[in-house]
């Protein structure tokens, strides 16, 4: 009822669009704090070399799991590892992979649902059976066979998660190029005489950025929770590198024991990755809609 | 429109009505002391435009507002007062002695539902009834509100029937407990103008049989001319004024009225040549931003500033004793000692400008766009394999041709192909057969580089500004898109994109937005100079001003009127709203499913019209003048438009028009000149008065 009616009113923000973007972002404080957090993590990990107290894979038998204390701030394992060290080091896989896997998951998805909406007809027929078709594919079993046959670093595994992860994001990116497409911007951008190419990139491809940018945070988060079943499953990283979820999976065995306490440092972590980059998503996405008024 | 219930007793009284609701920036008035008086048996038209808080006066009557808005004031039903009443108390009142129709006749009834079933709840929630009794009332219902075989259409889903028979059967539920008052929200707002002239039909003979009192929520002062009997007219929440029709319209109080007025174009009288419609500077206010004082003091051209307009909200004055004006000059206005419509806005154009925008024939020169039997069919797909089962004849052989400089306007109700004809002229959407000519180039024929030459030298403008502008783009980006896309960005490119946004009247302040940022005016006038940018000879416009506000209407059209004179565009105007072509075309087209039945001057067509379906459709139009409405005799068409699936044989018109005989079931009427390039495609032309009423 209260829309559309602003004349003059609002002093008109005459910065260039960049920068009104970045002062949107800065005015977000949750997205801000969420971004330092995730950097600040993925700082730490990186330099886990020369940050972390002990090797990771030291043991110490005779030592055995200590709670945590002064020397061992977040205690140390069953074979006496140092638990700070060991998420440090085991951060470097999951944070990459899950940010890879987020990465290359939006690019494929977004790119194929962009298509297949803005074609249409045959190529959406197409694109979307396609999609479809992995969507159905039991996951599990197409990983444990992919990484049989190409073995099991890191890159495979983000490969064969990014595989099972692009549909659900062109799957939306799909459905709302289809209700934009209809959009009488377009269709004036056609009648000014704009290529396919330009109305999918200048046009489509912008305002889907909010679903976009959720998605790919969801996948994020996703990924690293879906890399650590794989560990579980023993598809995985393989001792002695290890991996947040590694580190979950093998503590699961002490919720309810006096070494629950190994839960904790891999369980926080994961967390705070995935509520960081969430946060971050969101900011994001507000960023990129102008109709959000600059708070 | 005097009900046999001729005593004057209030059966309907709101007094001091306010209304808070919550919003992002802080509670919102949306309602200002609100007073109204609604008589026994009687019409009050309400009328306001978007915001102004009608349709929120309605809801806070029915005590529909949101659990969160805050409501003080009485409201009061033959005696019982609703504002204290708890909620049980409203759900008897609600339908059995107020009733509403909403605009929306699809969303109103519920798709799963046959419509004789809805109508039957609507009467057994309130009480008991016999089944055979009950089925009896409702097809008493449903031919009451007009509609044919009442048997067969209570056993029907609201998608199996028109736009115009759902709102009748909204109408049917709504009076089926007898009311004391009806609520007609913008009920006939959604339809075309035949068909809202046989909706307003039902409600008048509602009226009449049942002496309802009828509260007839509107922005279209047409509507309110021939069915109300005192008119309150809304602005930002508060009764700007409030009197009998007639009085009203003949001597208006508040600037704000006399502004909506003037700014209204009358088909039955001719535009004098050289006339431009008064436009009101700005656009009504956001209800958060309610400017202080008189909420119309920004807009309005007797404003005293400071004092007391700019500070002071005026009270309503009892002027006479049937009016009150809530204008600190109302009492000046009403006396007739000032004039509410200053002169300088009332004064013609410019001779020369005059010359150019209306003297320009289809004599000069070569045809800017020439239509040769254009021919535009959508493929209906179904069943699983999603083949062709159907084929829609949208535009089904269509000449037209536009002079350089010339604006031809092509009217017509919703589904007669209008729409589709502006996109096929310029091939957004692919044309079947035909051929479309811009300057002697083949459109249709055109390879991918002439296309795109073509497009800087045609360009479209669309009717929802809003939609038509990508909301992810600043207006300066908006507006230099069609010059990078043909590479003409250089370094005089910003400096014609500022000559753009001035020539349409916003300022450089303007460049930085984004769309939502804007009102919806501002929006259209961006979409314009996005349509110019490229320089183009021809423009078509479709619908361009029916998404805006009556009172922004005028300043859109009088932009377009001068760009054309200054510019020496072709227009090509697509519009439901007759008055819109009378106002701005020098020549008409009228469609009825697919084809152009009557073609001419404007003045001419509108005011001899030759086809039966012209004549309908001018007749159906409302006039905003109460005495004229209240005698004029009127051509209501029978039924709906056929299905464009399977359009009849020979005249397309024939299955509802009076004249048709077994000629125009076998041969199409071809356009025969009937002097002075008025050509009517019809066996049986003629005036009006060459028929019975």
């Amino acid at each position: 009822m209260s829309t559309g009616h602003g004349a003059d009113r609002r002093p008109g923000p005459s910065a260039p669009p960049g920068r009104r973007a970045l002062r949107r972002f800065v005015r977000r404080r949750p997205a801000v704090v969420a971004l330092v957090v995730l950097v600040l993590l993925a700082a730490a990990c990186a330099a886990a070399p020369w940050l972390a107290p002990y090797p990771p894979n030291r043991q110490d038998l005779l030592l055995g799991p200590v709670p945590p204390n002064r020397s061992h701030w977040l205690g140390t394992d069953e074979l006496g590892r140092d638990q700070l060290s060991r998420i440090l080091h085991a951060g470097r896989i999951s944070l990459s992979i899950g940010l890879a896997v987020g990465a290359l998951s939006t690019a494929v998805g977004t790119a194929v649902g962009a298509v297949a909406g803005y074609a249409g007809r045959r190529v959406d027929q197409a694109l979307m059976r396609v999609t479809d078709l992995f969507l159905v594919l039991p996951g599990i079993a197409i990983l444990a066979i992919a990484l049989e046959r190409l073995g099991r670093s890191p890159a495979v595994i983000v490969l064969v998660l990014a595989g099972l992860f692009w549909m659900y994001v062109a799957r939306v990116v799909r459905a709302e190029v289809l209700s934009l497409r209809e959009r009488e911007f377009v269709e004036a951008a056609r009648a000014v005489g704009a290529s396919g190419t330009r109305i999918v990139v200048r046009h489509l491809l912008p305002n889907v950025v909010g679903v976009v940018v959720v998605n790919a945070a969801l996948a994020v988060a996703a990924a690293i929770i879906a890399e650590s079943t794989l560990s579980f499953l023993g598809f995985g990283v393989q001792p002695p590198a290890t991996s947040w979820g590694v580190m979950l999976a093998d503590a699961e065995g002490y919720v309810a024991t006096p070494q629950a306490y190994l839960l904790y440092g891999p369980g926080v972590a994961i967390l705070l990755t995935v509520l960081s980059v969430n946060f971050v998503g969101d900011g994001l996405r507000e960023v990129f809609d102008p109709r959000t008024a600059p708070r | 429109m005097n009900g046999p219930a001729a005593a004057a007793s209030p059966v309907l009284r709101v007094e001091g009505l306010s209304v808070v609701l919550p919003g992002p920036h802080g509670p919102v008035r949306v309602l200002d002391g609100v007073d109204l008086r609604l008589d026994a048996g009687r019409t009050l038209g309400l009328v306001g435009e978007s915001g102004s808080g009608k349709t929120t006066t309605a809801l806070a009557v029915m005590g529909l507002l949101p659990p969160s808005a805050r409501r003080t004031g009485a409201v009061t039903l033959g005696g019982v007062a609703l504002h204290t009443a708890d909620e049980r108390t409203m759900t008897g009142v609600r339908g059995r002695r107020i009733a509403m129709v909403f605009q929306g006749s699809l969303g109103a009834l519920n798709p799963v539902m046959r419509v004789g079933d809805q109508i039957a709840e609507a009467i057994t929630v309130h009480r008991r009834i016999g089944a055979a009794e009950l089925r009896d009332r409702v097809h008493e219902l449903l031919s009451d509100v007009g509609i044919p075989d009442p048997w067969r259409r209570a056993d029907q889903y609201p998608h199996e029937l028109s736009g115009g028979m759902r709102q009748r059967v909204s109408i049917a539920m709504a009076v089926a407990n007898d009311p004391e008052v009806l609520i007609a929200d913008e009920a006939t707002t959604a339809l075309d103008v035949t068909v809202q002239a046989q909706v307003l039909d039902v409600l008048r003979r509602i009226q009449e049989r049942r002496a309802t009192a009828i509260l007839l929520v509107t922005h279209d002062l047409g509507v309110v001319a021939g069915l109300a009997d005192r008119v309150a007219v809304m602005y930002a929440g508060r009764i700007v004024e409030e009197g009998p029709v007639d009085a009203l319209f003949a001597r208006p109080g508040h600037p704000y009225t006399a502004a909506l007025l003037a700014a209204l174009v009358r088909l039955d009288r001719p535009v004098p040549p050289g006339t431009r419609p008064v436009a009101i500077p700005g656009s009504p206010p956001r209800l958060d931003e309610v400017p202080p004082g008189c909420a119309f003091h920004p807009r309005c051209p007797l404003a005293l500033l400071p004092e007391p307009c700019g500070r002071a909200v005026p009270e309503a004055q009892v002027a006479t004793p049937a009016r009150r004006v809530a204008c600190h000059r109302g009492a000046e206005v009403l006396s007739g000692r000032l004039d509410p419509l200053p002169v300088e806005q009332r004064a013609p154009v410019a001779a020369t400008v005059v010359s150019t925008a209306r003297g320009v024939g289809p004599a000069s020169g070569p045809p800017l766009l020439e239509v040769e039997g254009l021919v535009t069919v959508f493929p209906v797909r179904g069943g699983w394999r999603r083949r062709v089962v159907g084929r829609v004849e949208a535009v089904a052989g269509v000449d037209l041709a536009l002079a350089p400089g010339e604006a031809l306007g092509v009217v017509g109700e919703s589904g007669c192909g209008k729409t589709t004809l502006a996109r096929s002229v310029l091939r957004l959407v692919e044309p079947t057969s035909g051929s479309v000519r811009i300057h002697g180039v083949d459109v249709l024929r055109a390879e991918r580089a002439t296309l795109r030459r073509l497009r800087r030298r045609a360009q479209i403008v669309f009717q929802d500004p809003e939609a038509s502008l990508d909301p992810r783009m600043t207006v300066a980006a908006i507006v230099a898109e069609p010059l990078r896309i043909h590479r003409l960005w250089d370094a005089d490119a910003p400096q014609r994109v500022r000559d753009l946004i001035g020539m349409v009247g916003l300022d450089a302040g303007h460049l930085d937005r984004y769309p939502h940022e804007l009102s919806g005016g501002q929006q259209q006038r961006v979409a314009i100079a996005r349509a110019l940018a490229t320089g183009p000879e021809l423009l078509v416009l479709d619908e361009p001003v029916t998404a805006l506000d009556p009172s922004v209407r005028a300043g859109v059209l009088n932009l377009l009127a001068d760009l054309r004179a200054e510019l020496g565009l072709g227009y090509l105007l697509i519009a439901h709203d007759l008055a819109v072509v009378a106002r701005t075309c020098d020549r008409v087209a009228v469609m009825y499913l697919g084809r152009v039945v009557e073609t001419g001057p404007v003045a001419e067509v509108f005011s001899t019209p030759q086809h039966p379906y012209t004549q309908a459709l001018c007749s159906a139009v409302p006039v905003p003048d109460p005495a004229v409405e209240r005698t004029r005799r009127r051509i209501l068409l029978e039924g709906d438009v056929p299905s464009p699936l399977d359009p009849p044989s020979g005249c397309r018109f024939r299955t509802r028009c009076r004249r048709a005989d077994e000629r125009c079931a076998t041969e199409v009427p071809v356009p025969t000149d009937r002097g002075g390039g008025h050509l009517v495609a019809c066996h049986h032309p003629g005036p009006e008065a060459g028929w019975g009423s």
